[in-house]
């Protein structure tokens, strides 16, 4: 019996690779991914920005290919494609909108949500910089009551205190003209990076009872802070775990490969364990005898100053004693044990491995932190697609839906059953 | 040198000796009867010195024996740091278990500036609690020695939570300069023993008023700053009063360089220790007593226990904390100038008046950008992130050998 399949896809464009997933969302069922394609990258992406269009253009295209190929065709069905966005030029930044009730009732409705809305997104940004997401991080009644949902409350005004993020408009249209270039008509919903692992990562605890998700990617890290299911910091330090490689390449005189294969590799946890204290290194017909604790002083100098650079960050803005769950650290640079370690002593709070969760019966070895992101951007598109089918029943907003994007989960769970909360 | 388990916490602590200033102060420490509790071993390179160890057998050890034959570093602490490399996992067997490691040396030469790097990471990893107390050389050994120092500072201070490095000007400041240069070495070693029995003191008694390592890691943690320590002891039948009595004589340390850095200190880590019969009467009378020499605004941390050995003696210490600049040190900017490279260490006043010297730039190394050569530069704080760390900081890296 034919029954019509909801298609989402997710593109992952980083700098150690391109990553393109296929899911299929039905009814009540979790999501299930039914194609993937995977290509490597070497040096086209560089720091999450795109060095070389061309080669990037192809290796994207084959990616496409491999998850077409995977999913028997299914791809171009896709209702939504969700393309994740990262990059040194990625801002973000806390705003409020204030905004007086002017119903009868003198309670709080959502064109007054609405308009709270409009006003943030009407707010100048930076020369040349492009809104990628708002995500509402509380609202404030009266200027006293906070509150995480305040429809239907009374009260004279109301304050929506919202994280906005950013970036450069011409970075980020290099990243949808590809998507464009390889023959789809529509646009991609972007997604900061950052945001994906609320998606596949944090799990609604977390969310609620505060977390700092930390996404070491090759190229860049990513991080995002949650609390009470409002997102108060967000922001991308352009330091990757190919900094780690490239500090080890220098000062140890290897070439880059080679401390590459050595962090992906466990040859530096087991020469800690087994206390060893010399790492032997074989180059041609010789071979070096670099102490251990070289290593560690590298490595650990440059995880430690990334750690700083991300916790200074917070220091203005008070958000640290909120995050009562500690931190999550995932992407690519989570499989280095050291940096966990790390993590937790400069932030003084606990910290965990974070690995995609639901994805026990999908293809492929998705459960890995390397996959965070593009898992996390594929439970974006299929949280996007369950509010379009959502609006798209409701009948009267259906028109409204032609477009998604930029409010947080939690936003949605107040807005979808009146109206489309979606902004275009 | 009898091995006992420490005192009534049942915490075992390991001080551990580098170089020929650490193998000095130890053989100090190993006369003293408070230090029959702590496991002491000393670490060398040098034959030589390490002949000159009180110490048993087994706890002098050795290092680099098949590289070195049993001679030192040479001034170079990077064969410290590898000679630590090389044994590092008999080390680590051999420390686990402490709860405390206390690692004392001078640093300026080669072993021990090399050794204490290499000694804090491995620490750090073993997540053992450490606390170094380190000397740094005379203003006039040469800025050379001063250099290696402040490298060596550089690098644990990003390792360890507990560094107290303290200046050896400070050490002679109050003797008189005719007083013969074998004595005052003595009297220097005999003092940092005492620092060290102090220090033990604070982290294994905590029955009456506790301060412990956090709250030693806590005034410490990432802050430029100088420090000094003072230990005074007097027994009961001395005088009337030996509470005043041990804070006279801890006053008049040589490490504290008198009472006028109690004066100028930002925290003060105060701890008093007495035998059972220690009364509330001799407590508040020490206390008072430091009290009236501390400034007008500075943290005072009290830390009041009693223990069997200090039965009929009372035991004052004293660590003055002088904060140099009141933020956390971040990260040290590559053009950082000598002078500001000073301020890392606890650098007595005396030793930054020589400007002269102070204005000559340091060669910078090369730096090198590696694989993120064409890539877009990346500026924090006016650095560089795509330049290595490790060459901002200027900390030299061992790239071993072939």
């Amino acid at each position: 019996m034919f029954k019509r399949r909801n298609i989402v896809s997710a593109i992952d464009i980083g700098t150690s690779k391109i990553c393109v997933l296929v899911g299929c969302c039905e009814n009540d069922e979790p999501l299930s991914v039914i194609g993937r394609g995977e290509v490597s990258l070497s040096g086209e992406v560089v720091k999450g920005e795109i060095a070389d269009m061309e080669k990037v253009f192809e290796k994207f295209s084959a990616a496409l290919d491999l998850a077409d190929e995977s999913c028997g065709g299914e791809l171009n069905n896709a209702v939504l494609t969700a393309m994740s966005i990262t990059g040194c030029n990625i801002g973000s930044f806390q705003t409020s909108a204030p905004t007086f009730i002017n119903s009868n009732e003198g309670r709080v409705t959502m064109a007054d949500i609405e308009s709270a809305y409009s006003a943030i997104e009407q707010k100048p940004l930076p020369g040349n910089q492009k809104l990628l997401n708002t995500v509402d991080s509380y609202y404030l009644l009266d200027s006293v009551r906070r509150v995480r949902n305040p429809l239907d409350q009374a009260a004279q005004k109301f304050e929506l205190f919202c994280h906005v993020i950013y970036g450069d408009a011409t970075r980020i249209d290099n990243f949808t003209s590809l998507y464009r270039n390889v023959g789809f008509d529509d646009q991609p919903v972007l997604l900061f990076s950052g945001m994906a692992d609320l998606y596949g990562i944090i799990s609604p605890e977390e969310r609620e009872h505060g977390v700092l998700a930390v996404d070491m990617g090759r190229g860049t890290t990513e991080y995002i802070a949650i609390f009470n299911d409002g997102v108060f910091a967000s922001g991308v330090v352009p330091v990757g775990f190919d900094h780690v490689a490239n500090d080890l390449a220098i000062g140890l005189g290897l070439p880059i490969e080679t401390t590459r294969d050595l962090l992906v590799s466990n040859t530096i946890p087991q020469a800690v364990t087994s206390g060893s204290g010399i790492i032997q290194i074989k180059q041609g017909s010789q071979s070096r005898r670099i102490p251990l604790a070289s290593f560690e002083k590298i490595i650990d100098l440059r995880l430690r100053e990334l750690f700083t650079i991300i916790k200074n960050s917070f220091e203005d803005r008070n958000v640290l004693r909120n995050l009562a769950r500690g931190g999550v650290i995932t992407g690519g640079g989570a499989l280095f044990p050291r940096t966990a370690e790390i993590f937790q002593q400069t932030f003084e709070f606990p910290v965990r491995t974070g690995y995609p969760y639901d994805v026990e019966h999908n293809l492929g070895e998705l459960a890995n932190p390397r996959y965070s992101t593009v898992w996390g951007t594929l439970k974006f598109a299929e949280e996007q697609l369950k509010l379009m089918l959502q609006n798209r029943r409701q009948g009267m907003w259906a028109t409204l839906s032609g477009a998604v994007g930029n409010v947080g989960e939690s936003a949605w769970r107040t807005l979808a059953g009146l109206k489309n909360s979606i902004k275009i | 040198m009898t091995e006992a388990t420490a005192n009534n916490l049942n915490m075992k602590i390991a001080v551990l000796g580098l170089g020929c200033g650490g193998v000095r102060t130890l053989n100090a420490l190993a006369a003293l009867p408070a230090a029959d509790k702590l496991f002491l071993y000393a670490l060398d390179t040098d034959g030589q010195t390490l002949g000159q160890s009180k110490l048993p057998e087994t706890h002098r050890l050795m290092l680099d024996e098949q590289w070195r034959q049993g001679q030192g570093c040479g001034g170079d602490p990077l064969k410290g740091q590898r000679a630590i490399a090389r044994v590092r996992g008999s080390l680590e067997q051999q420390l686990t278990g402490f709860d405390y490691v206390i690692v004392v040396g001078g640093l300026g030469g080669g072993f021990a500036s090399g050794a204490v790097v290499a000694l804090s990471g491995l620490l750090s990893t073993m997540k053992i609690p450490a606390i170094h107390l380190l000397t740094i050389p005379f203003s006039w050994e040469g800025q050379a020695k001063r250099k290696i120092a402040d490298g060596a500072i550089a690098e644990i201070l990003n390792q360890t939570d507990c560094l107290m490095v303290l200046p050896n000007d400070l050490l002679f400041s109050v003797l008189s300069p005719e007083s013969p240069a074998r004595e005052a070495f003595l009297l220097a070693d005999g003092e940092i023993a005492r620092a060290i029995i102090a220090v033990a003191e604070i982290l294994t008694n905590r029955n009456i008023i506790p301060a412990d390592y956090s709250d030693l890691a806590a005034i410490l943690k990432e802050r430029k700053s100088f420090c000094s320590i003072g230990v005074g002891i007097a027994a009961l039948n001395e005088v009337q009063n030996p509470g005043e009595l041990a804070v006279d004589r801890m006053l008049s340390s040589p490490l504290l360089g008198g009472v006028g850095k109690l004066r100028e200190a930002d925290v003060i880590l105060i701890s008093l220790l007495g035998g059972p019969e220690l009364s509330i009467a001799q407590l508040q009378q020490s206390a008072a007593s430091v009290e009236k020499c501390c400034g007008e605004y500075p943290r005072i941390i009290l830390s009041a226990n009693t223990a069997e050995e200090y039965a009929n003696c009372i035991l004052a210490s004293a660590i003055a904390i002088k904060y140099t600049e009141k933020a956390k040190i971040k990260v040290r900017k590559k053009q950082s100038s000598l002078k500001e490279q000073q301020v890392v260490s606890p650098v007595p006043p005396e030793s930054e008046s020589s400007p002269e010297q102070l204005a000559l730039p340091l060669p910078q190394p090369p730096v090198d950008k590696g694989i993120f050569f064409n890539s877009v530069q990346v500026v924090y704080n006016g650095e560089d992130l795509d330049i290595p760390t490790f060459q901002r900081r200027e900390i030299p890296i061992d790239r071993g050998e072939n």
